[in-house]
């Protein structure tokens, strides 16, 4: 009697463990299948470097949620200062080749090509404690060349033309150089500009009163029209029921190998 | 001078409220070993909250069945391989009742086919209301009756 008591126990036990494996094993090969509101998220410097948000890794997600069927809006929860305008970009055009609606909800900051992202998306909430704007390119080196000079160190310069090692950190800039480069930025940040313009539907007022690059709250911003609402998730969930979408969220997450994980620990956001 | 007394046990077919709680019992436990696993995937709210969801978004029928077809699949082995080894499950074992076929431990395939209705599709949701009609009025479900099983229960009791 008293064996087969013990028999069940153990056979109830080790029954029982192995549903609850199978259940975690089934439930985790489902997971990215339930839900009918994808969230992205846009945590770190934009850019291909190793604590970087990788654009590829993103249009990826995006691909991903776009091509699932269940999925009727896509939402970007964006917690980045900005980063390469390139990598940045190319963000940006595969939001505006999403057929979902899609929805930024800024964090901390959400700043430069951080904002340029959420700005491509169809609705952007910010909290008000939240730091965006910052529209605008900037660039900077460090010039060695006073240090050089201390320590009788030359720079020998061979060069095809005047301006082919313009930007080297070995010689300081000329007049010239300085204005080129100046207007390349100034290119830039035009080139930023009209496409925020364009995807907020900015008045020419508007616009230059964030051309300075300005960082903005997210009240203020809301008050220049970079942002629909002010508020959260209580808002987001509040929006998404406007549009007869009723939200479970399906959480698309990105990779992360070790040397990634440790470099973002380092260079983590200090703004808190 | 005193009576012997003997222990005597008698088999009679299980009543349909010891079946009941064995059942509610048996999905007390499921909940816990079901339930947890897949509780993330499962859209939290009420009735009302889940018809707007799956308006909004009519793809997400499926994906919720195959959800649901899963966890079926799982409450399934559950009682088919408790119940093929041991003749109960965890609920039936606590009631003091067990599965068998015409005296003798139920063939796999018998008890398989006795618990086919807990996977969520057409016909075998039929069951869900056939059975519990069928149990309080033969004090068999209808799946004990096509698979030729029954449910006993053991009392003992002193003979005098």
């Amino acid at each position: 009697m008293k064996q087969e008591l013990r028999f069940k126990t153990r056979y109830f036990s080790f029954l029982l463990l192995a549903l609850i494996l199978a259940g975690y094993i089934i439930s985790m090969l489902l997971a990215t299948e339930t839900g009918n509101v994808g969230v992205i998220p846009v945590h770190g410097t934009i850019g291909e470097g190793l604590s970087g948000v990788a654009p590829e890794q993103v249009i990826e997600l995006i691909d991903k949620a776009n091509e699932n069927p269940s999925i009727a809006a896509i939402v970007f929860d964006i917690n980045s200062r900005g980063g390469s305008p390139v990598a940045s970009q190319r963000i940006v055009d595969k939001i505006k080749r999403i057929n979902k609606t899609t929805i930024a909800i800024i964090r901390d900051i959400g700043a430069s090509s951080g904002y340029w992202i959420a700005s491509a998306c169809n609705h952007v909430i910010a909290s008000k404690y939240s730091i965006t704007g910052s529209i605008g390119v900037y660039g900077s080196y460090i010039g060695y060349y006073g240090l050089m000079k201390d320590y009788n160190v030359t720079y020998e310069r061979f060069v095809s033309g005047e301006l082919k090692d313009m930007g080297s950190p070995f010689k300081q800039p000329t007049q010239v150089e300085k204005q080129l480069l100046q207007s390349k930025i100034k290119l830039m940040q035009g080139y930023f500009l009209e496409d925020v313009k364009q995807n907020r539907n900015l008045s020419e007022k508007e616009l230059s009163q964030i051309s300075t690059g300005v960082i903005l709250l997210g009240k203020e911003a809301k008050a220049l029209g970079l942002v629909d609402e002010v508020g959260g998730d209580t808002e987001l969930e509040a929006y998404l029921n406007s549009l007869n979408i009723s939200p479970s969220f399906t959480s698309y997450k990105l990779r992360h190998s070790l040397i990634k994980s440790l470099s973002s620990m380092l260079t983590r956001n200090p703004i808190a | 001078m005193a009576k012997e007394l003997k222990l005597e046990t008698r088999i009679s077919n299980a009543s349909a409220l010891k079946r009941s709680l064995a059942f509610i019992a048996d999905l007390l436990v499921l909940n816990l070993v079901i339930g947890l696993p897949f509780r993330r995937l499962l859209p939290k709210g009420d009735f009302k909250t889940l018809k707007a969801m799956l308006n909004s978004s009519p793809a997400l029928l499926a994906q919720l069945s195959r959800v649901y077809m899963f966890m079926g699949l799982l409450a399934f082995c559950y009682f088919t391989f408790s119940e093929y080894r041991l003749g109960q499950s965890i609920g039936k074992a606590m009631l003091g009742i067990q599965v068998i076929s015409n005296n003798k431990r139920a063939s796999m395939l018998q008890i398989a086919l006795r618990n086919v209705f807990l996977f969520p599709v057409f016909p075998f949701v039929l069951l869900w209301l056939l059975d519990p009609i069928s149990l309080f009025l033969t004090k068999r479900r209808l799946s004990d009756i096509l698979t030729n099983t029954r449910v006993i229960a053991y009392e003992t009791g002193i003979k005098v």
